[in-house]
Parts: C-alpha cells; sequence; structure tokens
C-alpha cells in the first residue's frame, strides 16, 4: 500500500516540513563544504595539476626544442662530411669554387644556408653570407671546445627580429675522426615553427636564454607571465616556458563564480521555497484545530528565509563584485599594455639617437667635436631622458698623449683620462693597453665630470662594452646610479661600437673596434613621465633580469605576486628587463551595482521576511481572537442553554403578521422547560402561542411597535404555558443586526417572574400594613412625648414654686433643699430626654427636605453657640475650608453641633481642647471628620456608642442623655453616609462622616435660582 | 795564473753548458691518420741519431714529434712552434705534401730548416729563391712521374691511362708532372678524376664506375692511404675482368693500407707503386743497410726483426739517409746554441757538404747544392729518377721492389 503525499501530510503536517529543512541543512552543510573545503582542495589540486602538467609540457617542448636543434645539427654536420669542406678545412683552401658551388647550393632549415667554414685557426675559408651575425674567431670558447672535442656542437642563439629568431649552430668537420675544422650555419626560422604550443591553448609562449641573449615567442596575449625554465645541456640553452597565471586566476574565478552561482541558485531557490511555504502556511485556512507550534517553530522559517536571503544577497554580490573585478583587471591589463608599449617605444625612440649618431660615424672617416655637437645637439631637442651622448675612442696606450692633447686644444683645458679610484675619486686613469674614454659628449652642461671617465675602468661598463664589441648590436649595461645627476634615480648606458671599416669581418670584431657611441639614459625618469600620463596603474616594478640569479632593480619597488595583474619582459639593447605592474584595486575603483544588488537584495529579503513576520503575527491575533471568540461563544450558548431565562430567537420577517407573528428559529432548554413545549413543537412558529386571554394588548402593541422601529424592548408579560398556566415573564427583547446593519433576528431573554410579581404584590401588602402601623407609632410616640411634656413641666414648675414657697423652711433643711433638687432635676433630665426622643423620633420625617447646606456656616453657627466656651477654656476649633454638601439643614447643623459639643464634653482638664473639623473629597461624597484631643476611648467601646441611651461614664461625671451620637448616627444614615470613630485613650477622637454631595442639577437649580 | 784559472774555469763551465744543452729535432706530420709512415721517419731518424749517441758538437739532440694530422693549418702551428723553440734547429716533415706546399712560403720567410723524408710534390723544394731552406730526400713527383707512366705504358701496356688524384696541392703536382710524362709518350690530355680528403665509399664508388665506364685501361692514382684503401676497396669490389691495374704513387704506403686492404684482397688486384729503389726486403743487402736493420731491431726492443716487420719502410730509409746528411751538415758547421744562426750555417753546409755521406739508397756526394729556380730547380733534391722503382706490396703487407 503506497500513501500519497497528501496523505502523508495529513497524516503528519510537519513531515513535509522537516523533510524540506533536513534538507535545506543538509544542502548548507554541502555548500559550506563546496565553498571552504572542496573549493580550495580543487584549487590546491588544480595548481599541482597544472605545476605537474607545466613541469612536463616544458619537458616535452624542451626535448621537442632539443630535437628540433640536433635535427638542423645533423644536417650540417652532413655537410661538413663533404670531402670537399674536408679537403678545404684541411688544406686551409679559401673560396674554393666547387665550395662556393656548394655552399650556394645548400639548403638548410629550408633555406639558403648561411654557412661558414673556418680552419682550425679559425681562419675563415668561405662564407656565403657577409651579414653573419655570430662571432666566429678562435678566441671564441666554444670554438676551442668543439676543436677539442669537448662538445658534439655548438648551439648559439644570435638575435630576434620580430617573429624570426636566428641562431647559430656549429659542428666540427673531421677527417678520419679528428677535428679539423668548423662549418657553422646561422639559421633564421619565424618562431612559430619552432615553438608549437602542444596544450593549454594558446596562453603560453617560449623563451630562450643564452648568455645575455634570450628571445622568445610573442607573449604579448600573456598577462601575468609564470616562467618555468628548464636548462639544458644539449644545446647548452636555458629553456624556459611561459604560462599564463592569469589563465589559472579566470579558472579560479570561474570556478569560483560558479560555486557562487550555484549557491546563489540554490539560495535562491530554498528562498522562494521557504517564502512561499511561509506565506502558503500563513494564508491558508486550517480546517482541523492543531496544537499550536512553540515560537521557534513559528519564527523558524522567516528565520530561515531571512538567512537565506541574506546569503543569496551576499553570493550575489560576490558574484557581480568579481565580474566586476574581472572588468577592472581586463581594464588595468590593457592600461598596463600601454603603459609598457608606451616605456617601450621611448626608449627606442631614445636609442634611435644612438643609431643616428653611430651611422653618422660610420659615414664620416674622422669626426671633430664641433662636427659632433652639431649632429647631436638637434637631435637631442626633444629626449629629455638623454643624459648624454658620448663618443668613447677606443685609445692604445701609445695614443693617450695625442688624445689628451687634442681634446685640450678643442678647449677642454683639464682634459684626461680618468677612471674611479677603490676609494670612488676620481683620479688620473692608470696604464693599461687600451682606453676608452669619454671624449665628445652632448650635452656639455650636466656632464663635464663624464669628460675623460675611461669606460675600461669599470667593469660593469667595460663588460658590457666588449660584449658590444663583440656583437656589433647595441648593448646596455645593468642598471647604474646617475649620482651625478639632478634628477637621482637609475639610468643605463648604451653602447653601440663603430668598426674601423664598413667591411669588417664577423671573426675578431673587437680588434677593429674603433669606438663606441655611448648613449646615458635616465630610465627612473622615463618611466616616471611614461606613467603620468597612465591611469590605471598604480605602481610598475622594473628589473633587469638579464642575469636571473641577480636581479636588479631599475624602478619601483618589489610588488608580490599576487597583487601583479600584468608582466611582461621586453629586450632593451640585449638585456631583459622585466615590468610587472600593480594595477588599482577593484575595491579602489568605486562600483555601486554589486552594492546595489546587495542593498537591493537584503532590502527585499527584509520586506519579505517582515511581510512573513506580519502575517505570522496577523494570523496570531486572528487565531486568538477566534480562540476567544469560539470561548465567549460557547461559554454564552452554555449559558443561554443552561440558563434559567428563556432564550427566543425569532426571524425578523412577518412582524405584522396577523396569526403568524415571526418565526422562532432558536428556543432554549429553559424555555421547553417553563413553557412546556418541547424545541420541535415551536421552532417555525410564532411566540404568540405563548398569549392568552389576560396577555396585555397594549404591551404587545408596544412590543410590535419597538419591534418594527429596530428598537429593544423591555417590559411584562402575561404568558401561558402549554398546559394554559399562567406565565409572568420579564421580557427583553433586543434585535440582532449584521454588518450591513440590518436586522436579521430579533432575541428575546425571557425570565419567569411569576413568584417574583406574587412576591411583590404580599410585599407591597405588608408595607402597606407597616407604614400604618409605623404611623400610628410615630404618632403614638409623638403624642406621648408631647402629652408627656406638660405634666413633666408641671412637676418642675411647681416645684420650684413650693421650693421658693417654703424657701424659709428650706434654708436649713438641706435634706428638703436636696430632695427638690432632685424633682427639679429629674423633671429637667426627663424634658431633656423627652425632647432628644423627639428628636431622634423626627428625623425621619424629615429626612426628605433635602437641600443644598453650607456647611461651613453650620459650623460657624455652632462655634457661636459655644463663644462662651472658648472664652471660659481656652479651646480652639479650626476647621478646613468647608464645602457645600446635600441635606437636611436642621438635622446637619443637630449633627455638626452634637459632634462638637461631645468634643467639648469630655474634654481633657489639663490641655487646651483643639478640634479641628475636616474635609475630603470621596467620590460622590464628602469625607467630614471631627478631630479633638480630648479623653478618647478604648477600642472595645466604639462599637456601641452610636447605640441609643448608651454611655460611658456615670451622670455625674459628664451629664447627657446617650442619645446624642445615635442622632448623629441616624442623621447620617438617613442621608446616605456613614459615622464611624478613631480614637485612642488619653490621645484625642476622630469622628468621621460622609455626605452626599449637591446633585448637579439642584445645584444648577441653586445657582439659577441664586441668579434670579 | 789567475788568468789562466779564469779562463780554464770559463772553458769548463763552457763545457758543462754545452754538454747539458739541447738542441731539438722535429717531426711535424701525420701521426693520426698516416701512423705508420710518420713512425717510420721517426725511426729513421732515431736510429741514425743513435749512431751519434744523440749528441753532436756538445749539444744533446731531442727529438720533438708535432702531429699535424694532415692539416696545413695544424702544421703551420707547429712549425710555430718550431720557430718559437729557441733550441729548435731542423724540422722533418712527414708524407703529406700538401702543408709543405702550403706554407712553403711561411716556412721559407721563417728560415725553418726543413727536412722531408717522404712527401713527394714537385713544388715543396722549388721556392722560388735561393733562400730555399726545404731539403727532400724521397721521391720528387717531377722526376717520379716518367718512372710511373713508363711502368704503366710499358710493362703494364696501358693504352689510355686514367688519372686519378686528390683534390691537393699534391695532387695539383702530380697532375702537371704527370699530364708532361704522358704528353712525351704521345698521350695528350689525359682522363682525369680528382677526389678529396674525406672521401667516403659512395663517392668512390660511383668514380670507379665512372673510369670503369671509360676506357680507360689502368689508373694512375695519386693519394694516400686513407683515400687509397677506400678506392681500393671499390676497385676490388668490382667484376675481375672490369678490374683495371693500379699504378700508383707511393702516398698508399704511408699508413695502414695493408691493413685496411687485407693480403687476400690484394691478391686479386694489380697494383704497383712507386718506391726508392733500396728496400730491406731487397735480397742484396751491403754492411750498412745489415747494421742498421739490426740497430733497428734492437731500438724496437726486436719488435721489427723481419724486413717484412718495418711498414712504410720507404720512410724509414729516407729519414735515416736525410738524418745522416743533416748530422754530416752539422758536423760540417758546428753549433753556437744560437738556432737562427746554427739553423742558417746547416743549410749551407748542407748545400755544400764537403764529405760523402753513406746511406742506404746511396752514398750522398754533394746530395745538396743552393737553389736556382731556373738553372737549378733539382738543388734541393738529394734523389733522382734513377733512384726510383716500382715496387708492390708483399703478402705481409711488406713493400717488395720490383
Amino acid at each position: 500500500m503506497t500513501i500519497k503525499p497528501a496523505e502523508l501530510a495529513n497524516k503528519n503536517p510537519y513531515l513535509l516540513r522537516n523533510l524540506a529543512l533536513y534538507g535545506t541543512c543538509f544542502f548548507f552543510i554541502t555548500v559550506l563544504l563546496t565553498a571552504f573545503v572542496i573549493a580550495p582542495k580543487i584549487n590546491s589540486v588544480f595548481e599541482s595539476q597544472r605545476s605537474s602538467d607545466i613541469q612536463i609540457e616544458l619537458a616535452l617542448e624542451a626535448q621537442l626544442f632539443t630535437r628540433f636543434v640536433e635535427s638542423q645539427h645533423s644536417i650540417l654536420r652532413d655537410l661538413a662530411g663533404y670531402p670537399s669542406i674536408v679537403n678545404s678545412v684541411m688544406l686551409s683552401n679559401t673560396n674554393e669554387p666547387m665550395l662556393i658551388d656548394l655552399f650556394e647550393n645548400v639548403a638548410i632549415g629550408g633555406k639558403s644556408g648561411r654557412v661558414i667554414l673556418q680552419d682550425i685557426a679559425g681562419n675563415v675559408l668561405i662564407q656565403s653570407a657577409t651579414d653573419l651575425q655570430g662571432s666566429y674567431g678562435i678566441k671564441q670558447l666554444w670554438f676551442e671546445r668543439i676543436l677539442n672535442a669537448d662538445i658534439p656542437y655548438y648551439f648559439r642563439l644570435l638575435k630576434q627580429t620580430g617573429k624570426q629568431f636566428t641562431f647559430q649552430i656549429s659542428t666540427p668537420v673531421t677527417y678520419n675522426n679528428f677535428v679539423e675544422g668548423v662549418l657553422s650555419a646561422e639559421f633564421s626560422m619565424p618562431l612559430d615553427q619552432v615553438f608549437i604550443a602542444l596544450s593549454f591553448g594558446k596562453h603560453i609562449a617560449f623563451k630562450l636564454s643564452q648568455d645575455h641573449i634570450s628571445i622568445n615567442t610573442d607573449s604579448s596575449h600573456i598577462d601575468i607571465a609564470r616562467e618555468d625554465s628548464l636548462t639544458l645541456t644539449s644545446p647548452a640553452v636555458t629553456f624556459t616556458y611561459i604560462s599564463d597565471d592569469a589563465l589559472v586566476r579566470n579558472k579560479k574565478r570561474a570556478l569560483r563564480n560558479t560555486i557562487l552561482l550555484v549557491l546563489l541558485v540554490g539560495l535562491g531557490i530554498s528562498f522562494l521555497l521557504f517564502s512561499l511555504y511561509g506565506y502558503r502556511n500563513l494564508i491558508v485556512k486550517h480546517t482541523k484545530i492543531r496544537v499550536r507550534p512553540s515560537l521557534n517553530r513559528v519564527y523558524l522559517t522567516p528565520f530561515i528565509v531571512a538567512v537565506v536571503g541574506v546569503a543569496a544577497s551576499t553570493t550575489a554580490f560576490l558574484i557581480i563584485n568579481n565580474l566586476h573585478q574581472v572588468s577592472v583587471e581586463e581594464q588595468q591589463i590593457a592600461s598596463s599594455r600601454a603603459a609598457i608599449t608606451s616605456i617601450r617605444e621611448r626608449i627606442s625612440g631614445n636609442l634611435e639617437i644612438l643609431e643616428s649618431t653611430k651611422a653618422f660615424f660610420d659615414a664620416s672617416d674622422t669626426v671633430e667635436r664641433a662636427a659632433f655637437k652639431t649632429f647631436v645637439t638637434p637631435l637631442l631637442a626633444n629626449h629629455s631622458n638623454i643624459k648624454a651622448v658620448a663618443w668613447l675612442p677606443k685609445v692604445t696606450l701609445d695614443q693617450r698623449r695625442e688624445y689628451i692633447n687634442s681634446a685640450q686644444l678643442d678647449g677642454l683645458k683639464n682634459y684626461n683620462f680618468r677612471e674611479l679610484s677603490p676609494t670612488r675619486e676620481i683620479v688620473v686613469a692608470g696604464i693599461r693597453s687600451a682606453y676608452y674614454p669619454v671624449f665628445f659628449a652632448e650635452p656639455l652642461l650636466g656632464n663635464e665630470t663624464a669628460f675623460g671617465f675611461d669606460l675600461a675602468s669599470n667593469s660593469r661598463r667595460f663588460s658590457a662594452l666588449i660584449e658590444a664589441g663583440n656583437s656589433g648590436d647595441k648593448v646596455a649595461t645593468a642598471p647604474i646610479n646617475l649620482v651625478d645627476d639632478k634628477i637621482t634615480g637609475s639610468g643605463i648606458l648604451v653602447f653601440y661600437p663603430v668598426y674601423n671599416s664598413l667591411a669588417q669581418s664577423s671573426n675578431d670584431s673587437l680588434a677593429s673596434v674603433k669606438g663606441y657611441v655611448q648613449l646615458v639614459l635616465r630610465t627612473s625618469s622615463l618611466v616616471a613621465q611614461t606613467l603620468e600620463n597612465t591611469n590605471d596603474v598604480q605602481s610598475l616594478y622594473i628589473r633587469d633580469i638579464t642575469d636571473e640569479d641577480k636581479p636588479e632593480t631599475i624602478y619601483g619597488t618589489a610588488i608580490s605576486a599576487e597583487h601583479t595583474v600584468f608582466s611582461e619582459s621586453i629586450d632593451v639593447a640585449g638585456r631583459t628587463w622585466r615590468m610587472d605592474v600593480v594595477g588599482m584595486r577593484a575595491e579602489e575603483s568605486l562600483n555601486w551595482v554589486p552594492w546595489l544588488v546587495l542593498v537591493s537584495g537584503l532590502t527585499f529579503v527584509a520586506f519579505t521576511t517582515a511581510g512573513l513576520i506580519q502575517l505570522i503575527r496577523r494570523r496570531e491575533v486572528v487565531e486568538r481572537l477566534v480562540t476567544e471568540r469560539t470561548a465567549e461563544l460557547r461559554m454564552l450558548s452554555s449559558i443561554v442553554a443552561n440558563s434559567n431565562d428563556i432564550f427566543i430567537v425569532t426571524e425578523a420577517d412577518d412582524i405584522d403578521a396577523e396569526n403568524n407573528g415571526p418565526r422562532i428559529i432558536y428556543v432554549n432548554e429553559a424555555f421547553t422547560r417553563l413553557t412546556g413545549y418541547s424545541y420541535d413543537e415551536v421552532i417555525g412558529r410564532s411566540p404568540r402561542i405563548l398569549q392568552g386571554a389576560k396577555t396585555d394588548r397594549q404591551e404587545l402593541n408596544r412590543i410590535r411597535l419597538a419591534l418594527e422601529q429596530g428598537k429593544p424592548f423591555v417590559g411584562e408579560l402575561l404568558n401561558y404555558t402549554k398546559s394554559g398556566k399562567e406565565l409572568w415573564i420579564d421580557i427583553n427583547i433586543a434585535p440582532i443586526i449584521d454588518i450591513h446593519g440590518r436586522i436579521i433576528q430579533f432575541v428575546a431573554v425571557q425570565r419567569d417572574i411569576t413568584e417574583r410579581r406574587q412576591a411583590q404584590v404580599d410585599r407591597e401588602k405588608l408595607i402597606n400594613e407597616l407604614t400604618g402601623s409605623n404611623e400610628e407609632l410615630e404618632r403614638f410616640a409623638f403624642v406621648c412625648s408631647h402629652d408627656l411634656q406638660e405634666p413633666l413641666r408641671m412637676i418642675r414648675s411647681f416645684s420650684e414654686k413650693l421650693q421658693l414657697h417654703i424657701a424659709s423652711d428650706l434654708e436649713r433643711d438641706e435634706k428638703g433643699k436636696r430632695y427638690f433638687k432632685f424633682i427639679t432635676d429629674g423633671a429637667t433630665r426627663a424634658q431633656d430626654l423627652i425632647a432628644d426622643i423627639l428628636t431622634y423620633s423626627s428625623i425621619n420625617n424629615d429626612v426628605d427636605k433635602l437641600q443644598a447646606i453650607n456647611t461651613q456656616d453650620l459650623v460657624d453657627n455652632v462655634k457661636r453657640t459655644l463663644q462662651e466656651e472658648f472664652l471660659a477654656g481656652g479651646m480652639r476649633i479650626s476647621s478646613d475650608i468647608l464645602p457645600t454638601s446635600h441635606g437636611n439643614q436642621t438635622q446637619l447643623y443637630q449633627l455638626f453641633q452634637n459632634l462638637i459639643n461631645n468634643a467639648v464634653k469630655y474634654r481633657r482638664a489639663d490641655v487646651t481642647l483643639k478640634v479641628h473639623i475636616g474635609v475630603i473629597d470621596a467620590d460622590n461624597y464628602w469625607q467630614f471628620s471631627v478631630k479633638d484631643n480630648g479623653i478618647g476611648m478604648e477600642q472595645r467601646h466604639l462599637g456601641k456608642i452610636f447605640d441609643v441611651f448608651q454611655r460611658l461614664h456615670g451622670k455625674s461625671q459628664y451629664a447627657g442623655t446617650g442619645v446624642g451620637l445615635s442622632i448623629c448616627k441616624k442623621v447620617v444614615t438617613r442621608h446616605g453616609g456613614t459615622l464611624w470613630v478613631e480614637s485612642d485613650v488619653g490621645v484625642g477622637s476622630t469622628f468621621h462622616f460622609t455626605l452626599p454631595k449637591p446633585i448637579p442639577i439642584e445645584i444648577e437649580d441653586e445657582t439659577q435660582r441664586k441668579a434670579s | 795564473m789567475k788568468f789562466l784559472f779564469i779562463v780554464i774555469a770559463v772553458l769548463m763551465s763552457m763545457q758543462l753548458l754545452a754538454a747539458s744543452d739541447v738542441i731539438h729535432i722535429y717531426q711535424d706530420a701525420d701521426i693520426s691518420n698516416h701512423y705508420e709512415s710518420a713512425s717510420a721517419i721517426q725511426k729513421g731518424m732515431e736510429i741514425a741519431l743513435a749512431e751519434i749517441d744523440n749528441e753532436i758538437d756538445g749539444y744533446a739532440i731531442a727529438l720533438k714529434y708535432l702531429d699535424h694530422r694532415g692539416n696545413v693549418v695544424r702544421s703551420r702551428r707547429n712549425y710555430q712552434s718550431f720557430i718559437d723553440d729557441p733550441k729548435a734547429l731542423a724540422i722533418f716533415s712527414g708524407i703529406h705534401s700538401s702543408p709543405l706546399i702550403k706554407n712553403r712560403t711561411f716556412i721559407n720567410q721563417s728560415k725553418a730548416l726543413t727536412l722531408v723524408p717522404w712527401a713527394a710534390g714537385g713544388p715543396i723544394t722549388r721556392y722560388p729563391s735561393s733562400d730555399n731552406w726545404v731539403f727532400r730526400l724521397s721521391v720528387d713527383d717531377t722526376q717520379a712521374a716518367s718512372v710511373i707512366v713508363d711502368f704503366a705504358l710499358k710493362d703494364k701496356t696501358c693504352k689510355q691511362p686514367h688519372l686519378l688524384l686528390e683534390e691537393t696541392p699534391w695532387g695539383d703536382s702530380n697532375f702537371v708532372s704527370l699530364s708532361a710524362a704522358l704528353e712525351q709518350q704521345g698521350i695528350d690530355n689525359p682522363a682525369v678524376s680528382r677526389f678529396s680528403w674525406g672521401l667516403k665509399d659512395k663517392r668512390a664508388r660511383a668514380l670507379v664506375r665512372k673510369i670503369s665506364i671509360s676506357k680507360a685501361d689502368c689508373v694512375i692514382f695519386v693519394g694516400n692511404a686513407v683515400e687509397g684503401s677506400v678506392i681500393v676497396n671499390e676497385i676490388s669490389q668490382q667484376p675481375e675482368a672490369e678490374r683495371l691495374p693500379i699504378i700508383s704513387h707511393w702516398g698508399i704506403t704511408g699508413g695502414n693500407f695493408h691493413e685496411t686492404i687485407a693480403a687476400e684482397q690484394r691478391a686479386g688486384l694489380d697494383l704497383h707503386f712507386i718506391q726508392t729503389c733500396f728496400a730491406f726486403t731487397n735480397p742484396d743487402q751491403t754492411d750498412i743497410s745489415q747494421r742498421v736493420f739490426t740497430r733497428l731491431g734492437q731500438h724496437t726492443g726486436g719488435k721489427i726483426d723481419d724486413p717484412r716487420d718495418l711498414k712504410a719502410a720507404a720512410g724509414f730509409i729516407h729519414a735515416y739517409d736525410l738524418t745522416k746528411v743533416l748530422i754530416q751538415a752539422i758536423k760540417q758547421t758546428g753549433l753556437t746554441g744560437y738556432m737562427p744562426a746554427d739553423r742558417a750555417a746547416v743549410r749551407r753546409a748542407l748545400e755544400n757538404l764537403d764529405h760523402p755521406v753513406e746511406g742506404l739508397i746511396k752514398t750522398y756526394e754533394a746530395p745538396f747544392s743552393e737553389f736556382n729556380e731556373i738553372s737549378n730547380t733539382n738543388a734541393h733534391e738529394a734523389l733522382d729518377a734513377s733512384d726510383y722503382c716500382m715496387g708492390r706490396y708483399g703478402p705481409s703487407g711488406e713493400v717488395v721492389i720490383l
């Protein structure tokens, strides 16, 4: 049985999500491993493989080259075996016709041979061309080595002209296995016929180096040259395989970009999937109630979306940045190439001056100083980098004096041959067989000290001279410091030999040197000037690598290979200069595209993530509301279902229908219980079935009217149960309005008030009875009190009269006086008591006469009644600013008076009585307090002091009826307030009571009244 | 007394000095490629000098052998060494004529007293000046041509000889002399082929084929052992009927020809060459020849105890005779120790020898005289045509005079 994904999802809604999570984690781990482990490993393997390939390629190419040379040699060797050639060398025959024919017809390397035959003395027996480039003489070491059979043949690089290179192969001419002469040939061949790249496409070049000569195939297509060399023994050359590191860098970058692209695509897809997944989850309505996931899990999706999005944006940024870097580098390479070409052309332009001057000397038998100046000065006009052009004649020891005299006659009075002493001082040159002094030099200015300096005295310069003399070509020195120059920096000297005769033979050319034309070139300033006009080239490092083991800096400072964007080797008068260029860093060339992508990506991710979070929050709110509403609904439903009140829901239609009325669509259980109708019996019927004969028709009309107007209705109605029993209900009908404001239903809540209705009838009946009883009682008390007043007054009055009447008798009758006093006091006390009882009982009657009372005035009146007390006892009554209250003025006056009098009565004898009437706002009431520093009360007595006739002290101690506080309590209670006391013995008591604030409308009425 | 003592002391010291001094006699020859001839010459010199205990007029005689390997430039360089040597008196040459002919002017101008025991080139001794420093005791091409031609035409009844000459000055010399000799015999413009040194089989085969196709009935060959071996080898490869008689100059006997062309191969060839008439293999030996041969045997530690053992015997014979002539000349003039002067004196003595010298070939009364290019062109030739004979190789590679 197979489980469909949907079923699977239904079985476990998180399974797919978990699978997606695991998949993503796996993807991330794979990507991270790829980025940090596999990619570097691939790089390393790539690098290693490339090195290995290059070494193999190098060995193979070198082998091919060796075979090529050997094949050329074998052609020459075969030629050398010709008997006529053997004959010629044995007999030292020169220019034999047979040989001339042979040499003219011999084809070497597919071309007419440039062949030279020499006897063992180095004498040229025949040569088929006059413009041979090599040096052929007995003094050559290679010649001796061939004669001594030390080497099977000799290979020498001669020169490179464009895409052609010329080399010499010399082979022994043997007779009976003994070397008897040397046959040499010069081969000129297109480089591309010899050097054929076997692999690596076209991104390679080759270089051959021998002594100071090197030739190389076109390397202009190589941006960053990597040179791997192999020193061959036969032919004795250094074979260099030049590959392009830029290619590797590009491949590495392509690999990195591919990885980044894969990353980007993966991350992008992940981002989209997670975004969609998150969005879908948030908008799809779940029909089933699920267990609410934890907060971490809820926000996991946006978190992953954010992480993936940031990673994708960063990856996109890196890719675009990489692409940008590529374009920047390409631009830099183009600039570097242009700069180097410019330098090469400038040098070449300067060397043309040397060639012109040499041609001038060649064309003239003798050159005078003035002629030299005339010729050279205009040439120098536009070449500021040339420090000097000089003529260095070869002067033998015998000729020294003659030359010095000549120079002195020309006006150089202190002219002499000079050299540098070991202590670096300019001294007169010592004795040597030949000198190469600076004889002419232009411009004079700045070169005064150079005159007479013998170039043969300096090994570096002299070796260049010798080389130039031997080769017949321009030869530059290694870089030297032009310390005497105004512009310090390195420069080079270039020598160009001038020979005694135009037809100088190839051999022993040094002997026929007449002198040298010398050019002093300020290389530093030349390079600096070139770079001034070049953008994108940050720095240039030029080295003379002619001697690869000892490179010398010409310009700039060393830079590490990783910062090199371009490198090229150029040939400068027989020397090889390597130029390494550092370009502007990609970071330094502001480019906003990758940053825009990054910012856009991050913004998009931020918005997406924020959107998801927002959706999650909204969903949470909705879910919470649903939960709450559901619970609420359930609660209400439960309330409705289980309520003792009847709930009826009807449709809003057919309100006016005469018989039918609105149809019932819901009744609760209380309905069926109280009315006796079952649920099914009433659904679809009108509530009118509940009404009967005694139902108030007017009330029904009011109901209908309210319903028609869409207003709620509250009232009482008599209904009947199914069995016809009366059922009084308190009915509350409200319309149910939909979101469009339309009344769709009515809900009626009906409470069974049949019993209440009966109780109410009973209570009203009882109240009526009690009211009558009370009124009788009050009337009785009033009458009783009032009627008692009279006899008491008579008792008192007549007692006093009797006392006056028998006053004389009583003068001595203390007892009689005391008895009279008892009678009058008793009568008085009875009167007071009755008065108090009257007051107490009258409170009920007066409570309805309520008005706004200025309590301040009340207190002031009370204080005035106590004026005498103030004078006698020195008591002080203070008060807050007292407000207007609402109540019966007489009773409130009674209240304040009783409380203050109470304080006065129970004051302490030894202290000044202080009474303070305070007030605070307590919502609808004013809370007053009357505080004294009197004798105070024990806590246990506080509960009963407000009872009628309760006294804490004997009459002898404090006079009173024990009704005062009861009156206070009754007054406050009748005003709807409360009275309570706080007291400490020996400290004092505080009576608190609340009184209602005046009713605003009454205040308004009062204000209007006052205003009117 | 004191003066006498000083004189005696000086004389004694001079005597001591003289006795301890040495003169150098050089040989400049092709020791590498034609060792047999060079070696034979050396032995001849050594035996002759041994007879005077390698000492003459108070000077020890030291021999110096230089190898020019047939290369004229090296020969000149060797001569330069000789000239630069303050003790060098005379220099013997070897088999090759070319170095001597090419360097003749240099030799004479350098006043290098040269004694030629083998090289036969006509111009060698005919430097057009009375100041001629080259003396020969050997076959002279200008005189040998008639002997060779006579042998070819008469003994070998050759009607159309084909001249096969090396492309060297020696070949040139022979071309002139042989042509003249043939012309005298009524053969004008003989067929001529030239070959160079270093000749290889292919070229030799072509030459031989060419000669075979022509109507030549004999080959007159002028060349040395190296190239001679190549050519004769090719001729021997020809069908027997087509193998032409070879009448050769004696250059082939100067090297290891007898080894490269073995006896069996030689047996199939009709090969003759010119020699001087004396040979140790001759049946009639004089006392002196027997004595010399005995000394030779002793000198070589018994390696040569049969005349057949001595290869390139002509070199030995000529060198022996020539050395004896030189000794006589030195004796005649004495030595000063200053070589330029001594060389001049000896040269004059050679031209004016006043005592006969008993040699192997003959007794030399006045072998040399002052050269005159018109009246006395053979002045520096110790031998003449009467001293020449034809020879052939014996079974052991020895030279047998006919």
